[in-house]
């Protein structure tokens, strides 16, 4: 993944297109672009790939049509993005979930996955262009979004035997809560 | 016929993270044409902590005392750290004002140092709460002298994993003391780090 961000360098900032890839696989790279959608799935896939056993039912259940729903808003032109300390706000919860170490129930797990898939969504719309464009676009978001968060998760659950790994999950939260406190206060600074 | 399946689930080497992370870490591959946006801005956030011997100091004991300490402090304090950090940093941010930033932070080694020098066991939360009150400092440093160029998203994460991987330096180097070798190592690292804080804190170093 990290590969994919480096490999487009003139892109990696916050919004914009990333050119020269056509429309699918911009759309695709749009969430690992952008800073704060990054720190959201980062967060999320830990959240749920720190869980024993691994159980993305739930999670994708929810995170997979309420993103689609979300994107498919974004055409309507309601909404072009979303107050940013919302975002940040969820990668600062699933963060501070992590770092706190506790299980979660099912229920809250599923909670969240769908709050963030809304936020994403809704705060991922295409940039203006034709019908068709517009469609590759948000359909590669929406890939995108689910295999960032599936497989973030998914690895993870290989990491989660030995302490000082599920040490570092705990740290990686915490990193994430950590920079999203400091994303949100630049927010609020503007 | 017993047909054992093979185990086809991928695992993904510990050499591929780091590579992944030693790629992240070298944004020259990454800036291309330009000295602002994203990139520099991680790269900004990153090096800062990096550019002042005050704070590489006080991170590193914090992953030494905390190595000293023991589960679970050994991962209590580098998760307590930016926590409170992110929390100063906000304030810099803010531009609200904190009394004593450069003394704070090197205070921070002073004491810190001290607490592994003299291999100071107290009960968790006084650790933490400890860690805690010198990382407010720290934060509101890094908060307060972000380039106005940067990307602040980008930055924020920066600063936070490098502190974070001093922390981990601190700790691996604190995992010596399980030799009575490295306990004496170890303690020697700490007034080591006293004596560059009362450095700092006297002005005799600049940082």
């Amino acid at each position: 993944m990290a590969l994919l961000v480096l490999a487009f360098p003139a892109t990696a900032s916050a919004h914009t297109t990333v050119s020269g890839v056509g429309d699918f696989f911009g759309g695709v790279l749009h969430p690992l672009t952008t800073p704060a959608h990054l720190l959201v799935l980062l967060g999320l896939g830990l959240l749920a790939g720190r869980q024993t056993p691994l159980n993305l039912k739930i999670p994708l259940a929810v995170f997979i049509p309420l993103s689609a729903v979300a994107l498919l808003l974004t055409t309507t032109g309601m909404v072009r993005t979303v107050y940013p300390p919302i975002l940040i706000g969820i990668s600062l919860v699933a963060g501070a979930l992590v770092a706190l170490g506790k299980p979660l129930p099912a229920k809250v797990t599923g909670a969240i996955f769908a709050v963030a898939a809304l936020v994403l969504g809704l705060d991922s719309a295409a940039e203006a262009g034709s019908a068709m464009a517009t469609a590759k676009t948000l359909l590669g978001t929406w890939c995108g979004l689910i295999l960032a968060v599936a497989d973030i998760a998914y690895y993870l659950s290989f990491c989660t035997k030995q302490q000082w790994q599920q040490v570092g999950i705990r740290v990686a939260g915490s990193w994430i809560t950590a920079a999203s406190f400091m994303i949100l206060a630049f927010a609020l600074r503007r | 016929m017993n047909l054992k399946l093979k185990d086809t689930n991928p695992r993904l080497p510990a050499w591929f993270g780091l590579l992944l992370l030693a790629l992240w870490l070298f944004p020259s591959t990454a800036s291309a044409h330009q000295e602002t946006g994203a990139v520099w801005g991680f790269s900004s956030g990153f090096i800062h902590p990096l550019t002042g011997l005050d704070h590489i100091t006080a991170m590193v004991a914090v992953g030494l005392w905390g190595a000293f300490l023991g589960p679970p402090a050994m991962w209590v304090l580098p998760v307590v750290f930016p926590l409170v950090m992110a929390f100063g940093g906000a304030l810099g941010v803010l531009g609200m004002p904190l009394p004593g930033v450069e003394t704070g932070i090197a205070l921070s080694s002073v004491v810190l140092g001290i607490m592994v020098a003299f291999a100071v066991r107290p009960p968790l939360w006084v650790a933490a709460v400890i860690v805690g009150s010198f990382a407010i400092f720290h934060g509101h440093a890094h908060g307060a002298e972000m380039p106005k160029a940067a990307n602040a998203a980008t930055y924020a994460i920066g600063f936070v994993i490098a502190t974070g991987l001093l922390h981990l330096s601190g700790i691996a180097l604190g995992l010596l003391v399980r030799w009575s070798w490295g306990k004496k190592l170890v303690r020697a690292g700490g007034v080591v780090i006293a004596i560059i804080g009362f450095g700092f804190l006297f002005h005799f170093i600049s940082a």
